[in-house]
């Protein structure tokens, strides 16, 4: 749209004051909401006859003036004309401010990078990249954020890692709602269905200030794309279709704006899953179908200066879990481990048995937002169900879930994008959420009963210049938690109130050194309340044999990260990219070995939660060469050193350095055959050398060797007249390569899955 | 700004709404599921010879310690053959629930091994004509035990859930899933 604008800037009245015309001016062209400069623009001044152009920041310069009053009137395409009357006295910059004309008006409303106005090293995923994922799961697809690996149970349960941390460490923003849902431990996976997205953007290190609590390894935003701003409607098809475990996806998505209430649009979208066992080198993996179902739906109402959205979505799965690994005592386990082969032999199969989830996630959001002269208003408020249901192995069937967990959450936030002020932009804003936890009568004791409510403000302040920028951020935060926690022989419920407060801090500088150079350092600070089941957790895990005790006593963790990321680019072809992080964590929980515990099923393992200072330091590396304007190579690296300061030891369980390459050539072969593609890519992971001196004590077998895996793909856009089709074939695992990776669970167990081949098309439909 | 206004204030309200409308209920209760407390061998011989012998560890995984444990001695007269029968219960429940009959109603998916140290010989004990599930494959629930000549040893008793192999002699053979795991003193006199 930019390419589009012409600026005309015309003085109306030339009252000349011909003692002073030595007056140098600096006019600024901004967008209204977020203050973006607008370029490039034509500004023509008729008493001097002088035209010229804005820059990137916006700005044009005008020299030997006199002193006097200027109208100054400025039109664009896309903008609404605007006259500005300056009076001009002396050297001073004036900033002229000019509102997107309404029929464009989402560009405006859905600029979610403004409202994270945070400086904190990010990369995205935008719809290109997520479209050519489409059908994967959210952490799978975060795999190609360098930085991000995954935590998993098998191909079906994977959370994402970043820079080492998970779970209750990172923070996931679905459609600017914290989701909350992983609250209940490491084997579950995130309930979103990544085909709502239009972008995914992860932050890396701690960003606790913007996105408050648990924001310590980092933050993984969903976006939606921006709804539709024309009169008109469009939609999407995408069919995917994967080889490994015979699963198809199909996902769709319709919207329309109204134009007879042109600020009126609305949006629906969907996705289907189904999946039946998976296949690692030799063996079909017994019970690990998948089903998943999803809906969602937008409404919005955007005015220039106020409007309003209410999003609603459903998500809802059902998994197995591989029987085998459903362990009755340390013996078992062992067993399981010492086997050449999965001890539970299958075929294949669609339908699900013991022990298998079936999970629900719902989201209502309502939000609004108003233009001021003290700047833009935003509030959100957010209502989720998270609801739980584990089928365990029985004895005898009764048809019914041994798990029932169903965890309530509202969430309200409120801020206000401030118009400058000194100098300063900024945002300022409050958060507040409450949730509650609950289980059913007769139900497996797995977390307790607990209310908890938390609140939150927050100042982030940004001051821009030419080439740098600086912004601070400051938050305080305040937690409580009620528990009702069953104890002793009668199980009786006795009750235990936690309050936790904190400050955050942070503070970026960024610098543009040249056209071809720019750096910055964050210095970021989170902190995170101990979770429910760290501090009441009293059961055995199946998966690990072992009983794991929580500790009443943990104190909040609080962690400080200091990332800086350059940028470079050599020539016009090589683009080098890394990133540095050193993250200290005090009071880091994680579980240490205890005693022995005598149970009906003979001796276990016991793990007590427990806190030392931890000190991870890594580098995420990226260089990107095109070789010639069709070759392109991208290389990766990714490592990490965790510390157990206290005991000057290694951390359990942290990622393995990590190589990925990837080459692809790209032609358009005929108007017909655009984009076409072909790539080839390949990932190293390292064994994972650096664990605890104790390690044997604690976990068995040693971490995994190291594995090279390759895949390939190939994709072009087919266009047809007025349609277009994307269809692309990707092969993960392409040899076939038997390994185990250390983050997996399954590791114990079963092999990573074998050869993949997926197939995707894609139809977008009434699209411009 | 007076649409914000509305906007936060529906919020809280509906907010408020869902809080107060959540009326205390009753606290549900958690349950251990399918807990085993018990393993009770009852042997029976000649000349009215009977005794019961108990393997209990009664906390289940509900909290930081075993509870009440109670493992008994099987004490035998030497070289003589008896019949035994192997119970489950669950002690913690009040009344107490026997298992077993579940377990019996489910024979094609469990197994009972026993399984001595020392294999023979003096302070052994040898199994032999177990009781067979519906498809004529070992279930153990009734066995025939012999005692060996007088010494001490131990006898590991495992009720197996879902065995890969129900003919197999060993734990790692059976494979499945452990639901109970028992190591008895024996004492043969």
């Amino acid at each position: 749209m930019r390419s589009m604008l012409c600026v005309l800037a015309c003085l109306w009245s030339w009252n000349a004051d011909a003692q002073s015309c030595s007056i140098s001016i600096k006019l600024s062209v901004v967008e209204t909401h977020n203050f973006e400069p607008v370029y490039p623009a034509l500004v023509h001044i008729d008493p001097i006859d002088t035209s010229l152009e804005t820059d990137e920041t916006g700005t044009v310069q005008l020299r030997k003036l006199c002193a006097g009053t200027y109208v100054v009137r400025v039109v664009a395409a896309g903008y609404t004309p605007q006259v500005d009357t300056l009076r001009i006295t002396g050297d001073k910059t004036y900033r002229i401010k000019v509102s997107l004309a309404e029929h464009e008006l989402s560009e405006v409303s859905i600029k979610d990078e403004r409202r994270h106005t945070i400086r904190q090293v990010r990369e995205q995923m935008d719809e290109a990249a997520l479209k050519a994922a489409s059908g994967k799961g959210l952490a799978d697809m975060l795999q190609a954020v360098n930085g991000v690996s995954v935590l998993s149970n098998g191909a079906t349960i994977a959370k994402p890692v970043i820079h080492g941390m998970h779970s209750n460490r990172i923070v996931m923003v679905n459609n600017g709602i914290k989701q909350e849902d992983q609250q209940w431990g490491g084997e579950h996976a995130p309930n979103i269905d990544p085909a709502i997205a239009g972008k995914i953007t992860v932050v890396k290190g701690a960003a606790g200030v913007r996105y408050g609590t648990d924001a310590i390894g980092g933050v993984v935003l969903v976006e939606p794309s921006p709804l539709r701003n024309k009169a008109g409607w469009d939609g999407s098809v995408d069919l995917s279709a994967f080889s490994n475990n015979r699963m198809g996806v199909v996902s769709g998505m319709v919207q329309h704006n109204f134009k007879s209430v042109p600020a009126l649009a609305f949006r629906v979208q969907g996705s289907y899953k189904q999946g039946g066992n998976y296949r690692i080198p030799g063996h079909w993996v017994a019970n690990t179908g998948v089903t998943e179902a999803d809906l969602s739906s937008t409404v919005a109402y955007r005015k220039l200066h106020y409007g309003g959205e209410v999003y609603y979505s459903h998500f809802s799965t059902d998994l197995g879990v591989y029987r085998g690994s459903h362990t009755g005592n340390q013996a078992d386990l062992e067993n399981a481990i010492n086997s050449p082969v999965p001890l539970v032999e299958s075929g294949f199969t669609y339908s699900l048995d013991r022990p298998r989830q079936h999970v629900t996630h719902d989201l209502a959001k309502a939000s609004a937002y108003a233009d001021t002269r003290m700047g833009m208003w935003h509030v959100d408020y957010g209502f989720q169900r998270n609801f739980r249901q584990e089928y365990d192995v029985l004895r005898k069937e009764n048809g019914k879930a041994q798990l029932n967990l169903t965890l309530n959450t509202h969430t309200l936030n409120a801020h206000l994008d401030h118009k400058p002020l000194l100098g300063l932009e900024g945002q300022l804003g409050i958060d507040g959420t409450y949730q509650t936890n609950y289980f059913r009568d007769g139900d497996r004791l797995f977390i307790p009963l607990y209310d908890a409510a938390g609140a939150g403000s927050y100042l982030i302040e940004r001051l821009k210049r030419d080439k740098w920028d600086i912004e601070a951020g400051l938050r305080y935060d305040y937690k409580w938690y009620g528990v009702k926690n069953p104890e002793g022989n009668d199980q009786h419920l006795v009750y235990y109130s936690f309050n936790y407060s904190n400050a955050s801090g942070t503070v970026g500088f960024h610098k543009q050194k040249s056209d071809r150079f720019d750096w910055q350092l964050i210095l970021g600070n989170a902190w995170r309340a101990p979770q429910a089941s760290e501090l009441f957790s009293a059961g055995l895990h199946h998966g690990a044999a072992r009983v794991e005790l929580g500790n009443k006593f943990l104190r909040p963790e609080r962690a400080y990260s200091l990332n800086g990321e350059a940028k470079y680019a050599a020539g016009k072809s090589v683009l080098f990219d890394l990133s540095l992080y050193s993250q200290l964590i005090n009071d880091f929980i994680y579980l240490q070995p205890g005693a022995n515990l005598l149970t009906i099923r003979g001796y276990f393992k016991t793990f007590n939660y427990t806190q030392t200072n931890a000190w991870l330091n890594g580098a995420d590396f990226a260089a990107t060469a095109n070789i010639t304007e069709r070759l392109t190579t991208t290389l990766k690296a990714s490592i990490l050193r965790a510390l157990d300061r206290s005991k000057n030891d290694w951390l359990i369980l942290m990622p393995a350095d990590r190589l990925n390459g990837e080459v692809r050539y790209t032609v358009s072969l005929s108007p017909t055959v655009k984009d076409f593609y072909v790539e080839a890519n390949a990932r190293y992971v390292f064994r994972q050398t650096r664990i605890p001196e104790n390690f044997d004590q604690i976990d068995y077998p040693r971490p995994p060797a190291d594995y090279f895996i390759a895949g390939a793909g190939t994709g072009c856009i087919i266009k047809t007249g007025k349609q277009t089709f994307r269809v692309s074939a990707t092969v993960t695992n392409l040899f076939n390569v038997k390994y185990r990776d250390y983050l997996d669970v399954f590791r114990y167990f079963i092999d990573q899955p074998g050869t993949n081949v997926v197939l995707r098309i894609g139809v977008p439909i009434n699209q411009s | 700004m007076k649409k914000i206004a509305l906007v936060s204030a529906v919020s809280i309200l509906a907010i408020s709404m869902t809080m107060t409308s959540c009326k205390k209920k009753e606290d549900p209760k958690p349950d251990e599921q399918e807990l085993i407390t018990t393993l009770k061998l009852s042997v029976s011989g000649s000349g009215g010879f009977a005794k019961t012998f108990t393997y209990k560890v009664e906390n289940g995984f509900g909290g930081t310690t075993s509870g009440t444990v109670q493992i008994d001695t099987i004490k035998l007269p030497a070289t003589q053959t008896y019949s035994m029968t192997a119970e489950v219960l669950n002690e913690k429940a009040s009344p107490v629930v026997n298992i077993t009959d579940e377990v019996i109603a489910e024979k094609d998916e469990h197994l009972l091994l026993y399984i001595s140290t020392p294999s023979s010989g003096a302070g052994s004990l040898t199994f032999s004509n177990g009781s067979k599930d519906s498809k004529n494959l070992p279930f153990n629930q009734t066995i025939t035990v012999a005692s060996g000549a007088a010494g001490s040893g131990k006898l590991q008793v495992n009720l197996i859930h879902a065995p890969s192999d129900k003919t197999a002699t060993t734990t790692t053979g059976a494979g499945g899933e452990t639901d109970v795991e028992a190591i008895f003193p024996v004492l043969i006199q």
